[in-house]
């Protein structure tokens, strides 16, 4: 008997195909860049932050991606290389999202009074539960001073599986009626009568 | 001129979004990072490829 596939064993051939494609190259990429960032810290002040139950960021320290929880709390420290009374600073810690979703901040400062040159305490942040975790991306944070200005960013990826929510349905729901159309446009049409 | 065997206009969108989807599944892997290059070049690359797929079509064994 002559096997004869049909366009459904053709299209979840080429389905497990990419699968296991996949499969392959996340299995090599691991935590391969995980020291693959610099560190990004300019300006001279000094910033430090310690993740409950996640360790230390440092971004003039260290570089690479770091693992956050997509809610949690830090305590932080941080401090200006600037002295004097009455300063007009600003500054913002964000989260950057990509596609131009607005970023999402996580702690901003400043006003027209400032007198010290340090901070501490504790920040809390709850990143909504659609953004998928495992995605590389960017925390940026800035402080603005008289005569300085220090910029920094760190790579974080959100704690949890990239394919838990709904855009990871969405991304594979996506794969799987995209293969299925280019499988029905690489089958020749019918010609003639 | 030849005439396509296959849909190869259906191919490039096909391959749009098969290229959209894989960059999509890859950012969601942790294997690239939403600034890689390649979450534009995957894209380009399976329009290109579906729209070549679709106008030749060799997917014959599947014609009933």
């Amino acid at each position: 008997m002559r096997f004869r596939p049909t366009p459904h064993a053709a299209v979840a051939g080429a389905l497990l195909l990419v699968l296991a494609g996949f499969t392959v190259v996340h299995a090599q990429g691991g935590s391969a860049s995980d020291n693959s960032v610099p560190p990004s810290f300019t300006g001279g002040c000094a910033a430090s932050a310690n993740i409950a139950g996640y360790g230390t960021v440092d971004p003039a320290v260290s570089g690479g991606v770091y693992t956050v929880p997509k809610s949690g709390s830090a305590t932080y420290t941080g401090s200006v290389p600037v002295q004097g009374q009455d300063r007009t600073t600003s500054g913002k810690v964000q989260v950057e999202l990509p596609l131009g979703l607005p970023a999402i901040s996580i702690k901003s400062w400043g006003g027209d009074n400032t007198d010290g040159n340090s901070d501490s305490g504790t920040v809390t942040w709850d990143i909504p539960s659609w953004l998928p975790g495992n995605v590389e991306l960017t925390v940026s944070g800035f402080h603005q001073d008289e005569g300085v200005r220090c910029e920094g960013r760190i790579k974080v990826k959100l704690d949890g599986g990239g394919f838990a929510g709904p855009i990871g349905i969405a991304a594979v729901a996506l794969t799987i009626v995209s293969l299925a159309g280019l499988a029905w446009a690489m089958i020749p049409r019918r010609t003639g009568a | 001129m030849t005439a396509p065997r296959g849909r190869p206009v259906l191919g490039a969108i096909a391959g749009l979004f098969l290229g959209i989807a894989i960059a999509a599944d890859l950012l969601l892997f942790g294997t690239i990072a939403v600034d890689s290059a390649l979450t534009i070049l995957l894209p380009v690359v399976f329009l290109v490829l579906g729209g070549v797929a679709g106008f030749f079509a060799p997917l014959r064994f599947l014609r009933r």
